[in-house]
């Protein structure tokens, strides 16, 4: 057997991993679940303390908020119908019409069960995929990884917004503020207007906090100081008869929600939207979809969490991240001197599978906090949000501080805070603005050697397979939505 | 959306011009073939020259659709009345100031009144309650983050 893996395994079930993972998934729980938090700013509150951390035990951490915030997206959507994050939308459709009905236990039991099995299924394929998927990335030249950046910007770009002029516009911005500090290949100043905290560049980090935690902190100042009440609930371990009732809903949600999260950009709400369709579609009562029925909590649920699990395949091997919360991982990976991607698994192999084990320890820690604490955990949604607010800023400024021990970052992160709000406001998407500040130096660096390489020649991006290959998925990807769009206008009119 | 597009491209349009004309400055190497550090922001100034003229062209065809300057408005959610933007905009510049005055009064002086400033802004009335918790938490904050975690707190110039 593989000695990388097995020391991975080795690396993923120390006691450390395992404790980290484990209040991770607490973490996750509760800031999927409270209403003004979400899964991404329960990782960046979690930021400054993984500089301390060894790698592994960072990404354990991390990825067992990740897990967690998934569950505890839906907890919300079940118990108090406010979905924790968008891909617990679907949840509500029938999680929160069980609690009126005093079956509020039942939903979240069941949300658990779902979730475990979907990571679980995830996990199984990330497991085999990723490695194969490495061996063949590995044999890319700079052309070909430059059509496979190229392609994750323009997929992300065409999914994330509504409209694709907003989501190209969105990713050409990002790619503008990639372009300060030092060029990459020759080392020259861009950019920098003579100041020595802009010759380092805008570290992504930073930029990421203010994305993400500051239009929260607006968008929760403005609804006011709402404090929750704690429902209260009773035997919540599913009955036999509720797993026999929910295995087919299970299933097409943990296949539905690996594969949509393996593709960059495509994202959960579509995932869970698409596992429930298939799940009414495939009942024997389609009628009790949507007034309170468990098959609709277990499919949602089981993509819900299965997405994590594909997102983390073009991650880890490509090092392409298919979602936000990918692209924060990918920024913890790069802040401990690691950069996802095929050479990660040559260079790093036991470091790569311990974070595909802890993904499965993630998971199994998720299903036992989720279990033994959710009584108490769901008393946290009392807490007072004007005491909350000011706790996230202050993480958020220790975070982005301790860094590189620069007030300059804490400013970058205000101003990316304020242009998110800006873009809100535009109706611009960020999502694709923050992965153009992941992936832009790569495909500026792969572009210019690319082309140095053929002297010049432009050639080269179609004379490669591969190149050509995702250059013509980008296409793909960019005239997708207005094929989309054409059918369904021809489809109204007829 | 007519207006906000239109608003946006033009500051959009108005960005690209700026950062085009500072691309110009860059240095061109002419001794190889490679393209020089100008090329990328050269490509990047075309493409949203491109998208935000198409952002002005969907502003000015979506403007019939819009209902006068109601457009500009940021619409509140209908279910929650206590909804208030000038609470918003409290609370960013309650956040401004902190971040200014982390600069001079580093993080163990400024924090209690920032977060006694951000609980007042967010509706926290009671004098004890504030009180206790502005103090309580960041002190809670400082000695977990500087003697257990380790990690550089900002420091002031004034301190």
């Amino acid at each position: 057997m593989n000695a990388d893996l097995l020391q991975g395994l080795y690396l993923a079930l120390s006691p450390t991993s395992i404790l980290a993972t484990a209040l991770g998934a607490l973490h996750g729980l509760i800031s999927g679940m409270m209403p003004g938090l979400t899964t991404s700013a329960g990782i960046i509150i979690l930021f400054p303390i993984t500089f301390i951390l060894e790698p592994t035990t960072a990404v354990a951490l991390l990825l067992g908020v990740f897990v967690g915030g998934m569950t505890g997206g839906s907890f919300a959507a079940i118990l108090i119908n406010i979905p924790g994050s968008p891909s617990a939308s679907a949840t509500t459709l029938d999680g929160f019409p069980l609690t009126p009905k005093g079956e509020a236990g039942r939903a979240p039991g069941i949300s658990i069960i779902s979730g475990f099995t979907g990571g679980l299924f995830s996990f199984c394929c990330l497991l085999l995929i990723a490695p194969q998927l490495t061996k063949i990335a590995l044999q890319f030249q700079a052309a070909d990884l430059f059509g496979l950046v190229f392609f994750g910007l323009t997929v992300i770009s065409a999914f994330a917004a509504k409209t694709l002029v907003k989501g190209l516009l969105s990713t050409f911005l990002g790619l503008t503020i990639i372009t300060v500090g030092m060029d990459p290949l020759v080392g020259t100043e861009r950019f920098t207007f003579g100041s020595a905290d802009m010759l380092a560049g805008i570290h992504f980090i930073p930029a990421l906090v203010g994305l993400f935690a500051i239009p929260e902190i607006a968008a929760n100042l403005a609804e006011g100081n709402i404090r929750g009440t704690a429902p209260r609930f009773g035997r919540f371990i599913p009955s036999w008869q509720d797993i026999k009732n929910i295995r087919l809903p299970l299933s097409i949600g943990s296949i539905v929600g690996t594969f949509i999260g393996i593709l960059p950009g495509a994202g959960g709400p579509i995932a869970v939207f698409v596992s429930y369709d298939y799940a009414q579609k495939t009942s024997k009562n389609p009628e009790k979809f949507g007034k309170g029925c468990i098959e609709g909590v277990a499919a949602p649920e089981s993509a819900n969490s299965a997405i994590a699990g594909g997102a983390l395949v073009p991650m880890m091997t490509l090092g392409i991240p298919g979602d936000p919360i990918t692209a924060i991982l990918i920024g913890a990976l790069l802040v401990h001197g690691m950069a996802p991607g095929p050479l990660l698994f040559v260079e790093q192999g036991p470091f790569a599978y311990s974070v595909l084990f802890s993904y499965f320890i993630a998971i199994c820690s998720m299903a036992v906090v989720a279990f033994l604490g959710l009584r108490v955990i769901v008393k946290l949604l009392t807490i007072p949000r004007s005491l909350l607010l000011p706790i996230i800023i202050a993480l958020c400024v220790l975070g982005t501080y301790a860094l590189r021990n620069s007030f300059f970052d804490i400013y970058v992160m205000f101003f990316f805070g304020l242009l998110a709000m800006a873009f809100k406001w535009l109706k611009i998407p960020v999502v694709p603005l923050l992965l153009a500040l992941v992936l832009g130096p790569q495909l500026e660096e792969h572009l210019r050697v690319a082309l140095t390489s053929s002297k010049g020649d432009i050639s080269i991006f179609y004379t490669s397979p591969w190149c050509l290959f995702f250059l013509c998925l980008s296409v793909v990807s960019l005239v997708w939505p207005f094929l989309l769009e054409w059918r369904t206008k021809s489809r109204a009119k007829a | 959306m007519g207006l906000r597009n239109i608003i946006g491209a033009i500051a959009i349009l108005a960005f690209a011009l700026w950062y085009g004309d500072l691309a110009t400055q860059l240095p061109k190497r002419v001794t190889t073939d490679a393209p020089g550090p100008h090329f990328i922001p050269y490509l990047i100034t075309i493409s949203i020259l491109f998208l935000a003229g198409l952002l002005l062209v969907q502003g000015i065809i979506g403007l019939r659709a819009t209902s006068g300057l109601a457009d500009l408005v940021p619409q509140s959610p209908v279910s929650n009345k206590s909804y208030s933007f000038g609470r918003a905009a409290a609370g960013m510049l309650v956040i401004a100031l902190y971040f200014s005055a982390l600069r001079w009064f580093g993080f163990f002086w400024s924090t209690p009144f920032f977060f006694a400033g951000l609980m007042w802004v967010s509706g926290e009335r009671r004098p004890g309650v504030l009180l206790v918790l502005a103090i309580a938490v960041p002190l809670f904050l400082f000695f977990l983050f500087r003697d257990l975690f380790q990690l550089p707190l900002p420091k002031g110039n004034f301190l």
